[in-house]
């Protein structure tokens, strides 16, 4: 067995916080649910609800934790950093199929049950209409990696520089936003920029732009930890 | 060719050397015990030597290879420290399961055992074990690990005596048992004596002795008498510490034998192994070029 997959398997064993974001999913479908219920068909009430982000913001923090807490675990049990990387994105990976297939059901569900029966459109979002499952299946599998991207460079951050190396991240990464928004306001190419990801086919925006995330923030997040020091 | 070489290593943390320039080895299928004052470099060491951290500059090996970020040799190691990370999320068994996963000549039925006799409670989780019961876990991990090389910072803390003397029983059974290589990080020097063949002891980063603690014991004497026989007995060694009262000297001495001073009339003492470090580190004598007494074999 080679380590990525020990990991693998600690991760699966230990790793029921990734869970979290499926409870915080649910719950935040009661409350549409129940608000839409108590609305009934009121014409002017939007059907579209926002509330399948509540999964992907929230994994981002599980996934950040999965780096805090079993990165150092694993090096005091003489693991290495590399094997840790490998088990990651095996786990990873895992997280982002299981995503897609699930998302993608419960989207066949909304149809067939007509947004559950008070035309709420929870899984369906306007971008993914579209799309074929398996076409579905793959955006969704491709956001959670991105997601999963994120929380990988948060983890590997905190894990390295703490709780002030996360805060000088975020500060770094807001002024350098604010930069580019600033920027791309005053030279006028901010609706071009706009007009031309909206112009491209949707698999280069809604599959690569998310695997170019996923990719370079385990990159990211892999520079940071190769040198990492637990004691 | 000792199972852990150290050659030439400095740790830096900024401008801080945790070890200067530290030249040690640890010999195979013995327990070695690594001593030292709070900030020694102690568990900076034994971070390098299990791969949790990599020297500055010099050379670490293990067996020859180097341990950083190489599973081939890290799977021989079990390094347990007083700060071990556990998840807190993770429940005993979680954290056994995954020990298992990562030792590959873990033994199941020691693990089992011992965690009845640590009365530890498998469903429990990490986050809500007291000091005692995590350093438990600790001693659980580092003796069903059955690594060639294991590594102990310090793995007692919080255990009351009962559960650090079954530890020590244990340990010894275990290396009688299957040899290894036992280098163990201690306060409690006169605890675990009994325990140890060799002694290396750090101080301010280097290393001030190293030796078979046999030849530790017989190193140093306190010896006391007529001031003008000790300081005929002390000239030219090492007196590391020395109180007088009238015409009467008591002095820790260095390098002279037992029946030296009492052929010249003097009371000798034998120090506890404790005695003898603390000497050896405490007072401006511990400045780290005192001469090295003897040699890792």
């Amino acid at each position: 067995m080679t380590e990525a997959v020990t990991v693998f398997r600690i991760l699966l064993r230990g790793g029921l916080a990734t869970l979290w974001p499926w409870l915080i999913l649910a719950i935040s479908f009661g409350a549409n649910l129940a608000v839409y219920v108590a609305v009934g068909d009121n014409p002017q009430v939007v059907r579209q609800s926002g509330g399948i982000l509540a999964l992907f913001l929230t994994a981002v923090a599980a996934n950040q934790q999965a780096w805090t807490q079993v990165l150092p675990f694993t090096l005091g049990l003489s693991g290495t950093r590399r094997g840790f990387l490998g088990g990651m994105t095996l786990f990873v990976l895992a997280q982002a199929i299981l995503t897609g297939l699930l998302l993608t059901a419960l989207t066949g569900v909304e149809i067939l049950t007509d947004g559950w029966g008070v035309e709420m459109r929870f899984f369906r979002t306007p971008v993914l209409d579209d799309l074929a499952p398996a076409g579905r299946v793959a955006v969704l599998a491709a956001l959670m990696l991105a997601v999963c991207g994120f929380g990988a460079v948060l983890g590997a951050v905190l894990v390295r520089w703490g709780a002030a190396g996360l805060w000088w991240l975020l500060a770094a990464g807001g002024l350098l936003a604010g930069v580019v928004v600033v920027s791309a306001v005053a030279s006028g190419w901010w609706g071009s920029v706009l007009g031309d990801l909206v112009a491209r086919p949707w698999a280069q925006v809604w599959l690569l732009l998310p695997l170019v995330v996923a990719s370079g923030g385990a990159l990211f997040a892999w520079f940071i930890v190769r040198r990492v020091e637990v004691g | 060719m000792d199972a852990i070489e150290l050659t030439g290593v400095t740790k830096r943390f900024g401008d801080v050397a945790a070890l200067d320039a530290v030249n040690v080895g640890f010999a195979r299928h013995q327990i070695t015990g690594l001593v030292g004052r709070n900030g020694a470099g102690k568990s900076t060491l034994l971070d390098l030597v299990s791969g949790r951290a990599r020297a500055s500059s010099g050379v670490v090996r293990i067996q020859g290879q180097d341990p950083f970020e190489n599973r081939h040799v890290l799977a021989d190691v079990c390094a347990v420290t007083e700060s071990q990370p556990y998840p807190a999320r993770f429940s005993v068994e979680v954290a056994l399961h995954a020990a298992a996963l990562l030792h590959p000549r873990w033994d199941a039925g020691l693990a089992d055992e011992l965690v009845e006799v640590f009365q530890l409670r498998r469903r429990q989780k990490i986050g809500k074990l007291s000091r005692g019961q995590r350093s438990a876990m600790g001693v659980v991990v580092a003796l069903a690990a059955r690594a060639p090389i294991t590594i102990l910072d310090e793995p007692y803390v919080g255990l009351d005596a009962v559960a650090r003397r079954v530890f020590y029983d244990r340990l010894l059974e275990e290396v009688v048992d299957s040899p290894r290589t036992v280098v163990f990080s201690s306060h409690l020097i006169d605890e675990v004596a009994h325990l140890l063949d060799h002694l290396v002891v750090l101080d301010h980063g280097r290393v001030v002795l190293d030796a078979p603690v046999d030849a530790v014991r017989d190193s140093v004497l306190e010896v006391s008498g007529p001031c003008l026989l000790v300081d005929a007995l002390a000239d030219g060694r090492d007196v590391l510490s020395r109180a007088d009262l009238g015409g009467v000297t008591r002095a820790t001495v260095r390098g002279a034998s037992a029946d030296e001073a009492v052929a010249v009339g003097l009371r000798v003492r034998p120090l506890p192994l404790q005695d003898v470090v603390v000497a050896l580190t405490a007072g401006p004598q511990a400045v780290p070029a005192a001469p090295v007494v003897g040699s890792a074999s």
